[in-house]
């Protein structure tokens, strides 16, 4: 991915998503397909059988416009621009998650076979065929995230913004922007806003990651807007998006879903790693149990090359230190911890190495 | 749900109107078709024209008007190009990305018809971050947003009510909110969508439009409809200016650059001639494969321009070539075809965005902006890179001018773009100089248009499902006689064919109405209330047929008004080419103007403004 990068640095990383450019103009034999298309009317659900003859090249919302001409004349479905920008038409293709209007019939359809099931992007919010209601992606960023440039004379006042890192030293501007005297003082580098701005909010890394599923995760989306802002030279907000960050995105499993689906190459995952980064390093210099556990495994595996349970336990609090204390002898006594059996680390300049190395490469 | 403000269509006119309304306390609600960030807007690729400097001012203002071939109103030209640097620059200091150059200045691009490179762009995705940015403002400035709402039909401020009442369908939710508001601003876009091969988005069809028309509200130069000389020939997607503006040729079946032959400026002349060049080698056998077999193409060129440069500047076109032929546009040859792309025409709007009656009066509280609106900055045909500018500039004005009307207004805020609003009329002069005594109308011309609401609101889903036709097939049909009869080129003959066919539908359509209409007033009478309401059209969620009862009243008004316009205006101008009257005739220097008076269609000319006192 990252040689991709290099190769086309501004684009939106279509080589990943979109099919190669490679010899199928001469690819127009029409055959015909099967369609198993998911129906609700309301009260029932069902699947529908459609028998239809298309073209490799065909997209799937071309398939449906020729489906609803010819055989189902009630069949629902959202779209609206035909060509990817709009982000309307995100439907299940065999479970992939799509966009309807770029997804071509000769990348779905595997060898040899003929059926292709589609199904609604959210099968839980269907309001009619593969209509989804979409209000709580809309919330997730509408309503948690507050998605829009924040400054002094905005209505929605922040606390003055914390003296941001260094790294950053676009973002020294402490009037108004509205007031700036010119543009160019306040205009931020695009690269740094990493293309999140071209998020089309299709929705589709909401609705498969699974961390939004067990709840307490605004979702990728949400976070990448949020990454835009927290590096937009426009908005003085920043130690408020950072705390909202390190409030919501722990919770990111690290499936890389969203990476491997975003219809723009977008890699929201990456930005939520930003986010928590950032947010890691800004508390740096707090107490906090949580900020000194991680700092206890860390050391720990640099010390001894392992995980040290006493170690990490004591460096973490004192406090709970003494108040797990009966539990850990117990389970000695009882023999589930071994103090003689852990094991000797014999190279441990080469994980200090390992350590060090991803400590930089974070990224 | 009462409001001081209503908006109807949530693009960057809606949006930008909905951040000055609000950010003077107007209670503000935008109701939209689609999400807000769905609108058509977002899919603008070329970029936007900013005056480089104040000399540039005047040249920017002079090409506009050439472009408009003498119906651009030279007022509303001078005030959107004046104001359009602080407008923009407002979105770019509250979010919105312009590319800069290392220099620090903007950087900026050739478009047609401009002698200078002007137009100012964001990779090849302008208005999704001009969007963008508009969207989060006018939320953040405490604008309610109600999506999936699709406007079945209005009842204007009048004598008895003095509130405009807003009747919509909550498609998600399957149920009818009605909005009442003192004013109400139309900016739901355009209605190129109503043509068969076009580049608008899905809900681009002039609905609001044509129920306006219907309440006696006249629409404006509606002849005039640019065709975008690059689209895909399968579906008619833009491939926009952008690729020309970096460079791009267009070469016919020979091979040959042909445009050098039709206009000194080759690629970058006006996209009506662009346009009209590329039909006139495809009549001609010049045209090449569009991939159906059937010559209806020529091919765009761009194997010239160094790979990393078309990544660089044109990535999103890139893509989606890419993506919709499977080509490689840097190696090979894209077939394109003009596409229905913008329409000159709409509101007739006077100098503060306010919408003007049959006798060209401003209604009271009706203001409009964007596509939707014609302020005459476009005249015959439209400038690439302007239609942003007059999004951005008219969707300002127009919530200016009512928050003047509403004497609430604090414009100098630093929250708001400072727009030099010396363009606000006095009482007395808020209209349109008069026309030149052209007046048409047509002989027994009785338009008696469809009536939906009582079809929508009260007749029974699951019954409707049984008796009704397909009316999609219907649509296609409009569809195709629009096409036929007022395409690139049109004539008197064309036009006729189409009218005619076009009044056999609507007949046919009115006994189809009226007959749904008798048995749901029948189904009323007999049946208990409770029940209608929970059974209508309108309470499903997403019912297909109920979308296209309404898209079929649209296709049906809009393409009748559009051919009738095109008939009377008896000469060529720029976007209106007949082959019968091929010259331009100085008679019809003149704003057609449309209007319904009973059940007659009345058509008369208004004058322009051309800055000559």
């Amino acid at each position: 991915m990252d040689k991709n990068n290099k190769t086309m640095p501004t684009t939106t990383q279509s080589t990943i998503n979109t099919p190669q450019a490679v010899s199928h103009t001469q690819e127009s034999a029409t055959r015909e397909i099967v369609l198993q298309i998911y129906r609700f009317d309301g009260r029932n659900s069902r699947y529908s059988l459609v028998k239809v003859t298309a073209a490799p090249n065909d997209s799937l919302l071309d398939i449906f416009h020729k489906v609803k001409a010819t055989t189902l004349p009630d069949f629902a479905y959202r779209y609206s621009c035909r060509h990817g920008i709009c982000g309307s038409c995100a439907i299940r293709i065999d479970n992939i998650p799509v966009l309807a209007c770029k997804a071509r019939l000769r990348d779905y359809l595997r060898p040899g076979t003929t059926h292709l099931r589609i199904d609604p992007l959210a099968p839980q919010q269907v309001l009619r065929d593969l209509i989804c209601d979409e209000s709580s992606y809309r919330k997730s960023i509408e309503t948690i995230i507050k998605p829009y440039i924040i400054n002094f004379l905005g209505k929605n006042l922040c606390p003055p913004a914390a003296t941001p890192p260094t790294k950053q030293p676009h973002r020294q501007i402490e009037q108004s922007i509205y007031a700036a005297a010119s543009l160019q003082e306040i205009l931020p580098d695009p690269d740094l806003l990493k293309n999140t701005e071209g998020c089309i909010n299709c929705g589709i890394c909401y609705y498969t990651c699974p961390a939004v599923v067990e709840g307490e995760f605004p979702g990728p989306a949400a976070a990448a807007k949020l990454f835009r802002f927290t590096v937009d030279s426009r908005d003085n907000c920043y130690s408020e998006r950072l705390k909202l960050a390190d409030q919501l995105l722990w919770n990111c499993v690290k499936c890389m879903k969203c990476v491997e689906l975003c219809p723009r190459g977008l890699k929201p995952y990456y930005r939520i790693q930003d986010l928590l980064n950032s947010a890691y390093s800004n508390r740096l210099n707090e107490h906090s149990s949580d900020l000194s556990h991680a700092k206890g495994v860390e050391e720990s595996i640099f010390l001894t090359g392992q995980l040290n349970d006493i170690y990490v336990g004591a460096r973490t609090s004192i406090f709970t230190f003494i108040k797990m204390l009966p539990t850990g002898i117990k389970s000695v006594l009882k023999g589930n911890y071994n103090f003689f059996a852990i094991y000797k680390v014999k190279n441990k300049r080469s994980i200090r190495r390992l350590l060090k190395r991803g400590s930089k490469n974070e990224q | 749900m009462d409001f001081d403000l209503i908006i109807i269509g949530a693009g960057l006119a809606g949006c930008c109107a909905g951040i000055t309304a609000a950010q003077n306390n107007l209670r503000t609600a935008v109701i939209s078709k689609v999400h807000p960030l769905r609108s058509h807007s977002v899919a603008a690729q070329g970029g936007i024209n900013i005056p480089i400097d104040e000399q540039d001012i005047e040249l920017h203002i002079r090409e506009t008007l050439a472009s408009g071939s003498g119906i651009a109103d030279a007022d509303a030209v001078s005030f959107i190009v004046k104001n359009a640097q602080q407008s923009v620059e407002f979105l770019q200091k509250c979010g919105s990305l312009l590319q800069i150059e290392q220099s620090g200045e903007l950087a900026r691009r050739n478009f047609g018809g401009q002698k200078v490179a002007r137009t100012c762009y964001y990779k090849d995705r302008t208005g999704l971050s001009l969007l963008n940015t508009a969207y989060e403002q006018a939320l953040r400035a405490g604008v309610q947003f109600f999506d999936e709402c699709e406007v079945f039909d209005i009842q204007l401020k009048s004598a008895e009510n003095n509130l405009h009442t807003i009747k919509t369908w909550k498609k998600d939710k399957g149920k009818i909110l009605n909005f009442t508001s003192e004013f109400l601003l139309i900016a739901n876009g355009g209605y190129a969508g109503i043509y068969p091969r076009n580049s608008n988005c899905l809900g681009n069809i002039g609905n609001i439009q044509s129920i306006l028309f219907q309440k006696g509200i006249p629409l404006i130069d509606l002849e005039f409809v640019q065709f975008h000389p690059t689209g895909l020939t399968r579906s008619g997607i833009l491939l926009s200016e952008a690729a020309r503006g970096e460079g791009g040729y267009l070469l016919n079946s020979q091979g040959r650059r042909f445009m050098t032959d039709y206009d000194e400026r080759a690629e970058l002349a006006p996209r009506d001639i662009v346009a009209r060049a590329i039909f006139t080698e495809i009549e001609q056998g010049r045209g090449v494969d569009s991939g159906d077999g059937r010559k209806t193409a020529v091919h765009l060129d761009l194997r010239h321009i160094s790979r990393d440069k078309i990544l660089e500047k044109l990535p999103e076109i890139y893509d989606l070539v890419l993506n919709f032929t499977g080509k490689d546009l840097s190696q090979e040859l894209i077939e394109v075809a003009p596409t229905a792309h913008y329409s000159m025409g709409g509101l007739p709007v006077n100098a503060n965005g306010q919408v003007l009656g049959p006798s060209l009066t401003p209604v009271d509280g009706l203001f409009a902006a964007g596509e939707a609106a014609c302020m005459s900055l476009h005249g015959a045909n439209r400038l690439g890179g302007n239609s942003l500018l007059e999004t951005i500039v008219g969707g300002f004005l127009a919530g200016s001018s009512i928050c003047l009307s509403k004497k609430k207004a604090d414009l100098t805020t630093p929250l708001l773009p400072s727009l030099t609003l010396d363009r606000f009329l006095a009482e007395a002069e808020k209209t349109r100089p008069e026309g030149n005594g052209i007046f048409s109308q047509k002989e027994n011309c009785n338009l008696t248009l469809p009536q939906l609401t009582t079809i929508l609101t009260q007749f029974p889903a699951q019954e409707f499902a049984q008796i009704a036709p397909n009316f999609s097939f219907i649509i296609e049909e409009i569809k195709q006689s629009l096409a036929n009869g007022a395409g690139i080129f049109r004539d008197q003959s064309r036009l006729a064919d189409s009218a005619s066919k076009l009044e056999r539908i609507n007949a046919s359509i009115n006994q189809i109405f009226s007959q749904l209409e008798e048995r749901a007033t029948a189904k009323a009478s007999t049946d208990t209330t409770s029940r209608q309401s929970t059974d209508s059209l309108l309470a499903q969620p997403y019912l297909p047929a109920a979308q296209e009862l309404l898209d079929l009243r649209c296709h049906l008004i809009l393409s009748q008004l559009i051919i009738e316009s095109a008939d009377a205006r008896k000469e060529s101008r720029a976007a209106h080419q007949r082959s019968d009257f091929p010259t331009t005739d100085t008679n019809f220097q003149a704003h057609s103007l449309i209007y319904l008076e009973g059940s007659k269609l009345m058509i008369k000319y208004t004058g322009v403004n051309n800055g000559q006192e």
